[in-house]
């Protein structure tokens, strides 16, 4: 018998070694299908071979591509603080500032990425489920996801606030380069060494992170995918890609800032209750396009293929970004079909509707019961998961209040969405600030003397910079400034 | 009486019409290797000609314009080739040479160094990573440097690469180099001394790369084994670095003294927008170093290359904080014509317990300032508290928020923006944050 119970063991070990990628997958997602069925998680597990196979041809293991695929790197603990305490300084614009003072010899990149980023005011949305199913797109064998999460994310932005159509990107309609974007990643070893203070570009596929790449939106733009196409990245597993020729000169479109929405535990901090933090985030998605997102990848992940995605496992495996494209119901689960584009066949997230979803989430131990979902789109080409996406639930409003938040969850980290301003936008500014019928430098004096007022009248008349926040602060006495200069220029 | 009108009228018409009519004068537009309005890194060539109609190329004269000075005339050409290689906004006038045709057509382009760096990597910083031949002898390491530079060989029109021999040394002997002098071919070079291994924290570190910057260069050791292991260690090696936008080389060695002992050559560049003689800064200075108490005091904020840098990358709007000490009252700011060709507007916000100030200022379209221009961006005016006493010392600095957490307090959002004609965010702009300090003294 002993004999036996060896051999089998053998046996199995030697399949392990042996086994290619896709008999490794096979193996995997077939523990994991028991897993979820003991655990009652509403998701089901597959090999995803389609989306295995294409990483044959690298000769890695199961372990590598995974490694590979979750390229996002998370900031520092002392940027992230810091980008906390910037936040709470713009959170409570109107009463008292405070901030250390630091002296350096020289303003770094890393200030000027901060004065790019503002928040939100959140609307009452009445949607109880909203989504654009934008197309999905393929980083192969990379560690690119940050640099498709935030294309992507630009992309449905400068449909929406540009091209003004609120369909969003769903016909591919613009099509930026990720490979420009992940050429202007940034040297990770230059920001550690330098206290992660100065900022300078690295032409790198594998490892980034959105905060960066978004303001590079603003600075540099983005180019035509043509110009820098994806598709000759995808015959090498190199690093380093150079740019093709046509995208010297290639012409770019910049945004102008970023919207970022903290991560929960800071939007905790910052006073927002749950439901503010919600619409928040569906206000984002509503008005200004889909969001880059992150999170960490729980190492069941890879293997899901359809329904409401929660971890089986306590075990991660490294970061990734994505794509937050909107948001459903829980009675709406059975109606909203995601992979319709790649098959006609296919159908809803659930067969049957539900009310309400509780799950055990093996990461902390704990039974959550939530009634609002996200749906995400991946970038792992349209073979992978539900057509490509896939939808977790939000964080419960319990979760929320405990700032009991998991690494899987997307609240996990901060969302960016870029905005484009453009004199469209403010087309009942008036500059004449001071009432006196001429529009001249008294006017932008005024402007001056009311920031930080809380007064809601010079709220009313001086809050003019897009999208509004309800404060009086440079960003409105910058849009003064852009705003008197398109006039004259006319 | 209305006949007459209705025969006059249309001889006026037909007069008028006929003499501005487009057919009876030639058409001409520009056409160029790059778009009107295009930005392009500098030693671009500029194709421009002027065409007819039918397409035709015509004989022009060209003025080339760069920032609003004419710098060249290009006589009676067809194709005219510009060699753009200097920075700023060019305006090139061609006129055709047909008599008939009085007029001239513009084209405009800039040239910046934005556009160079943007299909680069790297920038200020540069990790100097050593070969593994090198490292794997596991001795000490030898190193030299070299700087590259171009110039005209006299009396031609020839430039020659030139590679000067530098060498570190240390003139007060506290074990950091702290200058370069730079030797003569005939002179020995000689070499700095880079140990292979450390002890320090219980752990023992092995060099790995060398870290290079415009002031200073680091050597960076790893922990290869005991209580730090894994970690990062570095040491700074010399208090001086290398120009920004300038080749450099190394040579290390492992033994200088035998030729065939491993060795790499590598060379390295500092890059960014500007040289290091033409940073756009931000700086402040005092008039006076010691004042009395109830005295007068000026800071001025001075901004070197900051216009020309600004007018570049088209920045309409610029926002900078200062924090003053509570023994300083700010009696009033004075701005002065800051930008060419643009109207200033200027305004500033302080906190009501005195102690910082917001300054904004604007960039717009309209009538210029009559004064000229400067690099004064602007000047405080502060009055010293009567209660400042003899040893005190006030300080005056330019806010650069770090952290974010609990010290001052500001009007406003505290850290510099910039921001350009459509309103999105300009960076390059260098910040000084060392402060001013003004020392209180007593009557003679």
């Amino acid at each position: 018998m002993r004999v036996k119970i060896t051999l089998a063991i053998l046996i199995a070990l030697s399949m392990m070694l042996f086994a290619g990628l896709i008999d490794e997958v096979h193996m995997k997602s077939h523990q994991i299908k028991s897993h979820i069925e003991k655990l009652g998680l509403l998701w089901e597990a597959d090999a995803n071979e389609g989306f295995f196979e294409k990483f044959e041809k690298f000769d890695v293991t199961l372990s590598e591509v995974m490694e590979k695929l979750c390229g996002y790197r998370d900031l520092p603990e002392e940027v992230k603080n810091r980008i906390a305490n910037y936040l709470k300084n713009l959170k409570n614009f109107g009463q008292r500032f405070n901030g250390k003072i630091q002296p350096l010899e020289m303003v770094t990149t890393d200030d000027m990425i901060m004065s790019s980023f503002i928040l939100l005011e959140p609307e009452d949305i009445i949607e109880k489920t909203f989504y654009r199913l934008e197309p999905i797109k393929d980083q192969c064998l990379h560690g690119s996801c940050w640099a498709f999460s935030t294309t992507a994310m630009f992309e449905s932005a400068y449909v929406i606030q540009v091209l003004e159509d609120p369909e969003g990107n769903v016909d591919n309609s613009v099509d930026f380069s990720e490979r420009w974007v992940a050429f202007h990643n940034i040297d990770w070893d230059i920001y550690r060494l330098t206290y992660y203070e100065t900022i300078q570009d690295k032409n790198s596929l594998e490892g980034g992170n959105s905060y960066f790449a978004s303001y590079n939106a603003i600075r540099y733009g983005m180019i035509d995918e043509e110009c820098a196409p994806y598709s000759d990245v995808y015959i090498t597993a190199e690093e380093v890609i150079p740019l093709p020729p046509q995208a010297y000169g290639a012409p770019r479109v910049r945004s102008n800032k970023t919207i970022m929405i903290p991560d929960a535990e800071t939007a905790k901090d910052l006073g927002y209750s749950y439901s503010e933090y919600i619409n928040m985030i569906k206000t984002a998605i509503k008005e200004f396009g889909s969001l880059s997102v992150a999170f960490d990848v729980p190492s069941d992940f890879l293997y899901y293929s359809k329904g409401i995605y929660t971890p089986s496992t306590d075990k991660f495996e490294g970061g990734h970004a994505v794509t937050l494209v909107g948001w459903v119901d829980a009675k709406d689960l059975d109606d909203v079909i995601l992979a319709s584009k790649v098959n006609p066949d296919a159908t809803p997230i659930l067969d049957e509707e539900i009310s309400e979803y509780e799950f055990y989430d093996p990461t902390r131990d704990g039974t959550y019961t939530a009634t609002l979902f996200w749906i995400i789109k991946n970038s792992w080409g349209y073979e992978w998961g539900d057509g490509g996406y896939y939808v977790v639930p939000a964080i419960t409003e319990d979760a929320y209040d405990n700032k009991d938040v998991s690494e899987w969850m997307i609240e996990y980290y901060p969302m960016y969405v870029s905005v484009f301003d453009s004199e469209e936008k403010h087309e009942n500014v008036n500059l004449d600030i001071n009432g006196d019928g001429k529009v001249d430098m008294k006017d932008f004096e005024t402007l001056v003397s009311k920031v930080g007022s809380t007064d809601p009248e010079d709220i009313a008349i001086c809050d003019i910079s897009y999208p509004k926040d309800g404060k009086i602060n440079s960003d409105d006495v910058s849009t003064w400034i852009y705003l008197y200069n398109k006039a004259k220029e006319k | 009486m209305v006949k007459k009108w209705f025969v006059i009228v249309p001889i006026i018409l037909l007069l008028l019409f006929g003499c501005i009519h487009p057919k009876l004068k030639p058409y001409y537009y520009i056409s160029a290797n790059i778009g009107e309005g295009s930005a392009v890194p500098p030693k671009t060539l500029v194709v421009i000609s002027l065409k007819d109609e039918a397409g035709n190329i015509v004989e022009s004269q060209l003025e080339l314009y760069r920032d609003g000075e004419l710098v060249e005339t290009f006589e009676n050409g067809t194709e005219h080739k510009i060699l753009a290689d200097e920075e700023g906004k060019y305006t090139v006038k061609l006129t055709p040479l047909n008599k008939t045709d009085s007029g001239s057509y513009e084209f405009n382009f800039k040239v910046t160094n934005l556009e160079r760096e943007i299909y680069q990597s790297g920038g200020t910083h540069y990790l100097d990573v050593i070969p593994q031949n090198i490292v794997s002898q596991a001795v000490d390491i030898f190193i030299r440097f070299y700087k590259y530079s171009s110039e005209e060989l006299e009396g031609t029109n020839e430039t020659i690469d030139k590679r000067i021999r530098l060498k570190l040394v240390d003139t007060d002997g506290d074990g950091v180099y702290d200058k370069w002098e730079e030797v003569e071919t005939s002179a020995e070079q000689g070499w700095a001394y880079i140990p292979y291994e450390l002890e320090f924290y219980d752990t023992t570190w092995e060099i790995y790369e060398l870290w290079y910057s415009e002031n200073s260069i680091y050597l960076v050791y790893q922990g290869v084994s005991g209580m730090l292991k894994g970690w990062i260690l570095w040491s700074e090696f010399a208090s001086v670095g290398f120009d920004l936008n300038v080749p450099y080389a190394r040579y290390i060695t492992v033994n200088p003294n035998d030729y065939n002992a491993p060795y790499d050559y590598g060379m390295f560049q500092l890059r960014e927008r500007y040289d290091s003689d033409n940073k756009p800064e931000f700086k402040l200075a005092a008039n006076e170093t010691t004042v009395k108490p109830s005295s007068e005091v000026l800071v001025r904020i001075e901004a070197p290359n900051v216009p020309r840098f600004a007018d570049l990358y088209d920045v309409r709007f610029m926002q900078l904080t200062v924090t003053y000490d509570e023994k300083l009252k700010l009696k009033d700011i004075i701005f002065g014509n800051f930008m060419k060709d643009l109207k200033d507007f200027y305004a500033y916000k302080s906190t009501e317990n005195g102690t910082s100030v917001v300054l904004y200022r604007g960039f717009v379209v309209g009538e210029d300032e009559t004064e000229e221009a400067t690099t004064n961006f602007a000047t405080l005016i502060f009055e010293v508290s009567e209660d400042a006493t003899v040893g005190d010392t006030l300080s005056v600095e330019l806010v650069y928020e770090g952290w974010w957490d609990s010290y001052g307090s500001y009007p406003d959002l505290p850290n510099p923006v910039f921001k350009d004609k459509e309103n999105a965010n300009v960076d390059g702009f260098i910040v000084d944050h060392e402060p001013v300090v003004i020392e209180v003294g007593g009557d003679e």
